[in-house]
């Protein structure tokens, strides 16, 4: 069997002012292969790959990279990751296709070849425009962007990338993803891939990580994931809005005695939960779903409602599932 | 000198050995080769702060220097052209020694809270390529000011200098002597501002547990002796010197002393700062 790319064992980051980032973490991730690190935020997940990009030491634990012990090579991981990281790039005083190409040969390019890549990859993100603006005077957006194209510059065979498509716009983001299944096609590049959007995750991702406080707290590929919450079906409710405002302010008693005894209701169904104001999760199994229908559509509770709909289960619900925290 | 393939080719030991020779020679020339070129990519990146900072350099180049001679040439006019000798060579030797260690400090601790550290940290850019590329900026953007303060300096207190070759070695050496000092304080400090106070703690000892501004004849022996072992002593008697045109086997005994000092940075970056892995 083929050495994991990326491979943890039991990775423990305890910080100088005590905070336990990483509690006995192991993971691997194999060549060609696109993992993803789900988590909210303080889960840890920059942490870890600060760690593997040998950014920082962990407290114990073995990280290794392509077979080389990163905590004894800590030099190793620039010389075959592209790392695209979490926090904005202030390199206020660069044109871009200056930026590009420095990360070019500073990755060992050949100038000619530099050049190429360079004109390569503004050409396929639709960047051209953007080509001979100073980077400081981009909006945040394509500040990202040319961040990430400076990651992916050189086609390196590992690619770590901490929310490579924070406020990308939905055209740029689908290019994004377009270009690292791309790769991976290709060139058999492996990404480790952190990302808050379980959407775009469950789209793009081979296997997921979902941590929480540190720890590992489920992995699986999306559709192993999803089967953990069985068959079970999601029911998404949203109380009418002049409810979410206050009964008191808006609705006459009669309708604010209705809507009480609606929220009742519908907290009183199985793994119920508000993860925002007016707006209610509920599961059932799919032979429940037409009795959870009924109860929806009956004249008292429907009045009470905006919207509802029934949806199988996604990644998101394995989140919320494991997580127990709702969104950020 | 390898050994040619052809020489060894019947003996097939040896053969392993001289293709080992020639792939280390090789491999230590690519080395170098990618080092240069990390250094002058660095460099000329840096120096592209020139596009949208030049008004105000050109204001702290000028205004500075300026305000600073001119001031004493009103305060003490051409009275004493021996002491205004040693404030002017003084106040050139503080700017280009500190530019090394200040402007390192400092850039690379803001450049760790900008994370723009993190960016070349997690390119394959070696530390001495990234510290050495970070020095010489600053010595070049110090080094106009340096010039401005003598020439108006010679016009002011009636002082003549002359430009020895000397200078070329020893105003490099000089910055150098204290870059390691100064990558230490950047690397290690948790943060920009942290660093920033510590160069400046740093800065007045180095200057006046010298004699950068008075001869080492003016100093109290217990300052006198130790200021040996700092290096801003032998950058200020050979600076001095190399201006003055009255070069000697002191002055070259002081570059002697700088250039092992320059050793001694470039061995603490390369050797002792881990800039990768930090807490």
């Amino acid at each position: 069997m083929a050495l994991p790319v990326i491979e943890t064992r039991d990775v423990i980051k305890v910080y100088r002012s005590g905070v336990i980032a990483n509690r006995s973490l192991s993971l691997e991730a194999h060549e060609g292969e696109i993992l993803g690190l789900l988590g909210p935020n303080g889960a840890g997940k920059t942490t870890l790959v600060r760690m593997v990009m040998g950014l920082l030491r962990p407290t114990s634990g073995t990280i290794r990279l392509l077979g080389v012990d990163v905590g004894r090579n800590p030099t190793f991981p620039s010389t075959k990751v592209g790392y695209y990281a979490q926090h904005p790039l202030y390199l206020w005083a660069y044109k871009v296709r200056e930026l590009l190409y420095h990360a070019a040969r500073l990755k060992g390019m050949l100038p000619r070849a530099a050049l190429a890549e360079v004109n390569d990859l503004v050409e396929r993100f639709g960047a051209d425009r953007l080509r001979e603006r100073l980077v400081g005077r981009l909006s945040g957006g394509e500040k990202r962007l040319v961040l990430l194209l400076a990651a992916l510059v050189g086609k390196p065979p590992v690619l770590v990338l901490d929310e490579p498509t924070n406020e990308l716009d939905p055209v740029l983001r689908q290019s994004v993803w377009n270009h690292l299944l791309d790769l991976r096609q290709s060139h058999g590049t492996t990404i480790l891939l952190v990302t808050h959007n379980v959407f775009e995750a469950e789209r793009v991702l081979d296997r997921v990580i979902i941590l929480d406080s540190g720890e590992v707290k489920a992995s699986g590929t999306p559709g192993e994931l999803r089967r953990r919450l069985g068959e079970r079906v999601r029911l998404e409710v949203r109380l009418a809005a002049t409810s979410t405002t206050g009964p008191s302010q808006t609705l006459g008693p009669a309708d604010a005695e209705r809507l009480a005894l609606v929220r009742r209701l519908l907290h009183d169904l199985p793994g119920a939960q508000e993860v925002r104001p007016g707006q209610v999760w509920a599961y059932a199994n799919p032979s429940e779903v037409s009795s959870l229908l009924h109860l929806v559509m009956a004249p008292d509770v429907r009045m009470m409602l905006e919207d509802y709909r029934v949806i199988p289960p996604t990644l998101e619900d394995v989140y919320v599932a494991v997580t127990r925290r709702g969104f950020e | 000198m390898s050994p040619s393939r052809d020489a060894v080719s019947s003996e097939p030991g040896r053969l392993a050995e001289a293709d080992s020779e020639i792939v280390t020679t090789s491999s230590r020339v690519a080395g170098l080769r990618k080092s240069l070129t990390d250094f002058w990519l660095i460099l000329c990146g840096q120096m592209l702060e020139m596009r949208i900072r030049w008004f105000w350099f050109v204001v702290q180049m000028t205004f500075v220097p300026l305000v600073f001679v001119v001031f004493l040439w009103l305060l003490l006019g051409r009275t004493n052209p021996e002491a205004m000798l040693y404030v002017i060579t003084g106040n050139v030797t503080q700017s280009l020694a500190t530019a090394g260690m200040l402007s390192l400090g400092q850039e690379i601790g803001s450049m760790k809270d900008y994370h723009t550290f993190d960016f070349f940290a997690a390119l394959p850019v070696g530390k001495v390529a990234f510290v050495m590329a970070t020095l010489v900026r600053s010595m070049l953007f110090t080094l106009p000011s340096a010039l401005l303060v003598l020439i108006v300096g010679s016009l002011c207190f009636g002082l003549s200098f002359t430009f020895h070759p000397v200078l070329l070695l020893v105003v490099p050496l000089g910055g150098l002597a204290l870059s390691g000092l100064g990558a230490l304080v950047g690397f290690y400090s948790p943060n920009g501002r942290v660093a920033s106070l510590a160069t400046q703690v740093l800065n007045p000892l180095i200057v006046f547990l010298a004699p950068v501004f008075v001869p080492r004849s003016a100093l109290p022996p217990a300052i006198a002796i130790p200021s040996a072992l700092v290096p801003t002593t032998h950058f200020a008697e050979a600076l001095r010197a190399g201006l003055r045109g009255t070069v000697d086997g002191q002055t070259w005994t002081a570059l002697a002393i700088l250039a092992g000092f320059s050793l001694l940075s470039v061995w603490i970056v390369s050797s002792k700062i881990e800039w990768r892995s930090r807490d």
